[in-house]
């Protein structure tokens, strides 16, 4: 998989860092860009709910979570890799 | 319960004394040491003072202040660039460890300096690091001053508290130095920490329960429920400047030289990272329990202790110390910042040479300096306004540094006349952009720091069509090598 950061950003020289960085960039675009999309949809409107809820607080929550577990999952890659 | 306060506050400030103490015994007389720790701080210590560092008063009072005033608007800038911060540590967080590590950097002037051969980059850099943490520090003795007068209704007034906070912090940061700011980070991260969980089950418990609380804060405010699409620009340009700034601002910058090892850093973040997810749910839950339960308060940041005050005045102590830790965890490593920045590049740029003995002794005056112009700033009223609008200020400045990082990392183009033009014309624009001179609306409410940003970019341009180069350029392969994080495990 070839990165798509320029040079200087790539991470360091080893392939096997590619991987997990590209890859952690890409799906934190995604959960940011799913998160802004939100606003577009039926659940940005004052009444909306979800299990009681206010649609956009809980949508949002499910994406920081997201968030925040593929920081986790990035990060365990990366000692994989270490391990190895 | 203002007894109370005191004996708390007064364990806690001895404790904070014997750990500065203890630190001033372990570490060596080299600025090296006084200023990182002599680069060899593990993971667990450089995360949590990763998260008590960047968490102060501002992520205490501000934040859960913003989700009450706010709503979800608030909500989605703050979740993303909280969570996004790690994602500008890992890129480039870790090259910069590489390069300090290797060139024995010990400010961001030291490496942007180098990058482009030039004193006065130095001098630019030393300065943008000195006004981008003067507001921001200031806001964190503000915060304090703040809960001191409204927990104890005035008895404990704004300016005792203010003094208090600046005297304490200065005596341990002079004495023990950066060691001594660790280890009272990783006590004062945790206790913030459990307080802010604890003001989550007293604001939704007072609420009826969480779900009883957003049922209760959509029906009162059903618009703080709706992301703004006209002004989208508005939490856009926080995400954008909070989450380099997490890199950026010098006293966060200079803890990436601090790791010991390329593993100790990232591991450093997964901490971090947790932290903040964790401190994210609390400061939301806070807010919008706040919502129905508070009417509308003048100042969003007396939110949390509005709540205690009302519903658990029994743990108005607990909250006073937690608010001081959170204050002081951020005051003192940008005192030693700004210290450190001041004797070696703001004094270096102008020529004036300082013995190497000497670093330390000129670093901790510095500190009592600098620490005895702020609290007299934080006494004025005109510096008392809403926590993070100041921050936002220091924030937005430390953004400046963030084009010439990413060029001096590519190693591309780094002439002296690119670094001195690009900081310049950033200083310029923001600067005239904030001062009112200029007038320039970006659509859908982008703020000043992107358009000074895109000033810079447009300079960048203009001196790579120039074709301006010098011997940095051609020395850059060496200079990228060296900011690979690998090549320094390696050897």
């Amino acid at each position: 998989m070839k990165s798509f950061l320029p040079a200087s950003l790539q991470p360091p020289s080893a392939n096997n860092f590619q991987q997990p960085d590209a890859a952690v960039l890409i799906f934190y675009g995604l959960v940011f860009a799913a998160s802004l999309g939100l606003a577009l949809t039926d659940a940005n409107t004052p009444q909306a709910t979800i299990a009681g809820y206010p649609a956009m607080s809980f949508w949002l929550s499910c994406c920081f979570v997201l968030y925040g577990a593929m920081t986790i999952a990035a990060y365990a890659l990366v000692f994989r890799h270490w391990r190895n | 319960m203002n007894t109370a306060i005191v004996c708390l506050v007064s364990i806690y400030l001895a404790g904070m004394l014997i750990l500065g103490l203890r630190a001033q015994s372990v570490g060596r007389s080299t600025a090296e040491d006084y200023f990182l720790a002599d680069r060899s701080v593990s993971w667990f210590h450089l995360g949590l003072t990763f998260f008590a560092t960047w968490f102060s008063t501002l992520a205490f009072l501000g934040v859960a202040g913003f989700h009450y005033t706010k709503g979800v608007n608030w909500y989605f800038a703050q979740g993303t660039f909280w969570l996004l911060a790690p994602i500008a540590a890992w890129i480039f967080g870790r090259r910069i460890w590489a390069l300090g590590k290797v060139r024995s950097y010990l400010t961001p002037g030291d490496l942007l300096a180098d990058s482009y051969n030039s004193a006065f980059v130095r001098f630019l850099t030393g300065m943008i690091c000195v006004f981008a943490l003067i507001p921001y520090t200031l806001v964190q003795l503000v915060g304090i001053g703040k809960v001191f007068e409204a927990s104890t209704s005035g008895v404990i007034s704004y300016s005792l508290g203010v003094c208090l906070t600046a005297i304490a912090t200065a005596f341990y940061t002079v004495i023990g130095g950066v060691r001594a700011i660790i280890w009272t980070d990783i006590v004062q991260g945790l206790l913030f920490l459990g307080v802010t969980l604890i003001a989550v089950f007293v604001a939704a418990g007072a609420a009826g329960g969480l779900h009883a609380g957003f049922a209760a804060a959509q029906a009162a405010h059903p618009e703080l429920f709706v992301i703004d699409l006209n002004n989208i620009g508005k939490p856009l340009t926080t995400i954008l400047i909070w989450t380099p700034g997490f890199v950026l601002l010098p006293h966060l910058w200079q803890r990436n030289y601090m790791a010991k090892s390329e593993e100790a850093f990232t591991k450093s973040i997964v901490v971090f990272s947790l932290l903040s997810l964790v401190l994210l749910l609390a400061t939301m839950l806070i807010g919008v329990s706040g919502m129905s339960i508070v009417s509308s308060l003048s100042d969003s940041d007396k939110l949390i202790p509005a709540i205690f005050g009302s519903y658990a005045p029994l743990l108005l102590p607990l909250l006073v110390l937690a608010t001081f830790a959170a204050g002081m965890s951020t005051v003192d490593s940008q005192l030693l910042t700004s210290s450190s920045v001041i004797t070696g590049d703001v004094l270096r740029a102008l020529g004036i040479r300082i013995h190497p003995d000497n670093e330390r002794i000129l670093g901790r005056i510095i500190v009592v300096v600098l620490i005895a112009a702020l609290t007299f700033l934080a006494l004025l009223p005109e510096s008392q306004g809403a926590i993070f609008t100041l921050a936002s200020k220091g924030t937005a400045i430390a953004f400046l540094l963030l084009l010439p990082l990413l060029i001096a990392l590519r190693g591309e183009h780094c002439s002296s006349v690119t670094g001195i033009s690009v900081l310049l014309s950033g200083i310029a624009a923001l600067a005239a952009l904030e001062l009112g001179l200029v007038k320039v609306s970006l659509p859908f409410g982008f703020g000043t720091p992107i358009s000074a940003f895109l000033v810079q970019l447009a300079v960048y341009q203009s001196t790579k069509l120039l074709n301006i180069r010098s011997q940095r350029s051609v020395n850059s392969q060496a200079f990228r090598r060296e900011a690979e994080p690998q090549g320094i495990a390696a050897s």
